[in-house]
């Protein structure tokens, strides 16, 4: 292998014009490497202006950042992202002193107007949502079973205590356009969730006041609607009426789309996390068995579904398909990723997850922040060790999914 | 299948084209093979660079020209199949054979080569010396990259920059 190492200043690299060096950028996928590119020289810190990664990133509560994923060997620290409370796609999220939250995308720096606190949730929003949803009260009489909210109980869990309502708390967030974000809200460490949604900037959430309080596994966008997993495995589409008038937006009603048929085992030896992901032209639904409690020894099994609508069935898949595409999961959202050319082999039919605490109870603190689970040989692999630094975790970790990522698009 | 000939009566023979690179060394190529470059396809198709004429290329020198044809001699019967929808995958693992011997060189010849892909406009070529020369930063500090590439060793000033660049993103090397 012919290889010399010019070393004299007769390298013609330091005039590489910076189009030319925007070409070997582009096919640098992770963040760390961008970075690094941007600092060798003024030409090349040009061209890489305005070029975000497109890899999914890794970032730990200090601030940390899995830049060179999946390798993983290097890492940075990016202060601002410290003492995140999660994150939703490629945003960060934050909670402020007053409660209230904020959104800031640390790669463009890009920051969304401020999300009001829970505990503000004033009455004229409840109100809101009750005028939204008195007509849908009268309808729903008319309804199928599928209609399972609003104010209905069903199926829920005996024992399970109501959350306070000063301890709420952002659990899962997604924002669905510039102008609505929808959360998942609930007490802090506990099962129950409600839906709410608000506009950025506005001065409180419209928390679903009518609906009870249920066991919502994950929430995601799906070709423009809103869907939710519960414990039982229902896909439940949640209905957002957003006026373009002054009202705010509310969630109006819930229709169950997929009954579930959970498998039911033992909750002291076992738990199942689910998680929802928007696949381009399916929805999946993955469920992750772990074992509970001491008996974290139990094999890890994951199960992938798609949504079939029409039949409003859970199909399972053994593949991804053949070009590649690997699951990234997270409590704070999953995506599928279209792996870049040269991760294409050892991608396929991969799923990494983050061990983020993402069960509702009895979880003993993780040995390793990442995994993989390899779908053909139904295995897993421990990535990366949860680290601790001066003396604090730096558990858990959330990923970052750039906003020109290699996501999967629908076909 | 032809790549369509723009027709001299000549039907049968391959048309030839003449190149001529900055030292004025002759180079006479296929039609088609010209044609992966998009630059020289304009002047091809304007009937350019046969007989006596010849295009010059003042700048690409000889030895990285014929370089950049050895590619597209290699390519050009899967390029006139419109991206060889019907190639065999003996013939892909051949192409992708030939790629990575093709780009595992001495780093000044990545140089030449990227940039004469870049004025030909030749996609392939241009993606191909990209990909490598990402290759070799992937997992490399800014001062390991300029190493590798034969920067020579910053100035105090540059070092500055560099470390402000870091600093700009609020990284910090743990």
């Amino acid at each position: 292998m012919p290889r010399k190492k010019a070393r004299s200043s007769s390298s013609p690299w330091p005039s590489l014009p910076s189009d030319v060096a925007g070409e070997v950028l582009l096919r640098l996928p992770s963040y760390a490497d961008r970075l690094c590119f941007g600092a060798v020289c003024r030409s090349w810190r040009a061209a890489s202006a305005g070029h975000p990664p497109r890899l999914p990133s890794i970032v730990f509560i200090d601030g940390t950042f899995g830049g060179g994923f999946p390798e993983g060997e290097r890492s940075f620290r990016l202060p601002r992202a410290a003492g995140h409370h999660g994150s939703s796609g490629a945003w960060l999220l934050f909670r402020r002193h007053d409660g209230g939250y904020s959104l800031l995308d640390p790669f463009s720096m890009a920051a969304m107007p401020p999300l009001p606190s829970l505990l503000s949730s004033s009455a004229a929003a409840a109100a809101a949502c009750d005028a939204h949803n008195k007509p849908f009260a009268r309808e729903r009489e008319r309804e199928e079973y599928d209609v399972v909210g609003l104010g209905r109980r069903d199926r829920l869990e005996v024992g399970a205590a109501e959350p306070d309502p000063r301890t709420l708390t952002v659990r899962r967030l997604v924002v669905c356009s510039a102008g609505l974000v929808a959360a998942v809200v609930g007490g802090e460490g506990q099962r129950l969730g409600k839906f709410a949604v608000c506009r950025p900037g506005a001065a409180s959430w419209s928390v679903c006041g009518q609906d009870q309080w249920r066991r919502i596994k994950d929430m995601v966008m799906y070709q423009g609607k809103l869907y939710a997993v519960d414990h039982n495995e229902d896909l439940l589409a949640v209905i957002v009426v957003d006026d373009d008038g002054g009202a705010p937006p509310a969630v109006t009603r819930i229709r169950r789309a997929i009954r579930g048929a959970a498998p039911s085992f033992d909750p002291r030896r076992r738990l199942a996390l689910h998680y929802l992901v928007d696949a381009g032209g399916e929805l999946l639904m993955v469920r992750r068995e772990v074992g509970s409690g001491r008996l974290q020894a139990v094999e890890e099994r994951f199960t992938v579904f798609k949504a079939e609508f029409e039949s409003k069935r859970w199909v399972e898949v053994s593949t991804l398909g053949d070009d590649g595409v690997a699951l990234f999961l997270g409590k704070w959202g999953s995506r599928a990723v279209r792996a870049p050319e040269e991760h294409r082999k050892e991608w396929a039919d991969r799923i990494f997850f983050l061990d983020d605490g993402a069960s509702d109870g009895f979880w003993s603190p993780p040995l390793y922040a990442l995994s993989t689970y390899d779908m053909r040989r139904q295995t897993t692999y421990r990535l990366l060790p949860v680290m601790s630094r001066h003396g604090a975790d730096l558990f858990p970790a959330t990923w970052i999914f750039p906003q020109q990522g290699t996501r999967v698009d629908a076909r | 299948m032809a790549a369509p000939e723009s027709g001299d009566g000549n039907n049968g023979a391959a048309r030839m084209v003449t190149l001529i690179s900055s030292d004025n060394t002759r180079f006479e190529v296929e039609a088609a093979a010209a044609s992966l470059s998009q630059t020289l396809q304009l002047t091809i198709l304007d009937g350019g660079g046969g007989g006596g004429d010849g295009i010059p290329l003042p700048n690409v020198d000889s030895a990285t020209l014929s370089k950049v044809l050895e590619y597209c001699i290699k390519h050009a019967p899967a390029a006139a199949n419109g991206g060889a929808p019907n190639a065999t995958a003996v013939d892909r693992a051949e192409l992708e054979r030939f790629d990575n011997e093709f780009v595992n060189i001495d780093q000044s010849v990545l140089y030449s080569l990227i940039m004469a892909a870049h004025n030909l406009e030749i996609e392939g070529l241009q993606s191909l010396v990209a990909k490598k020369v990402a290759d070799m930063i992937k997992g490399k500090s800014p001062m390991e990259i300029r190493r590798t590439l034969g920067f020579p060793d910053p100035t105090p000033e540059e070092q500055a920059e560099m470390n402000a660049h870091m600093l700009e993103y609020g990284w910090a090397y743990e």
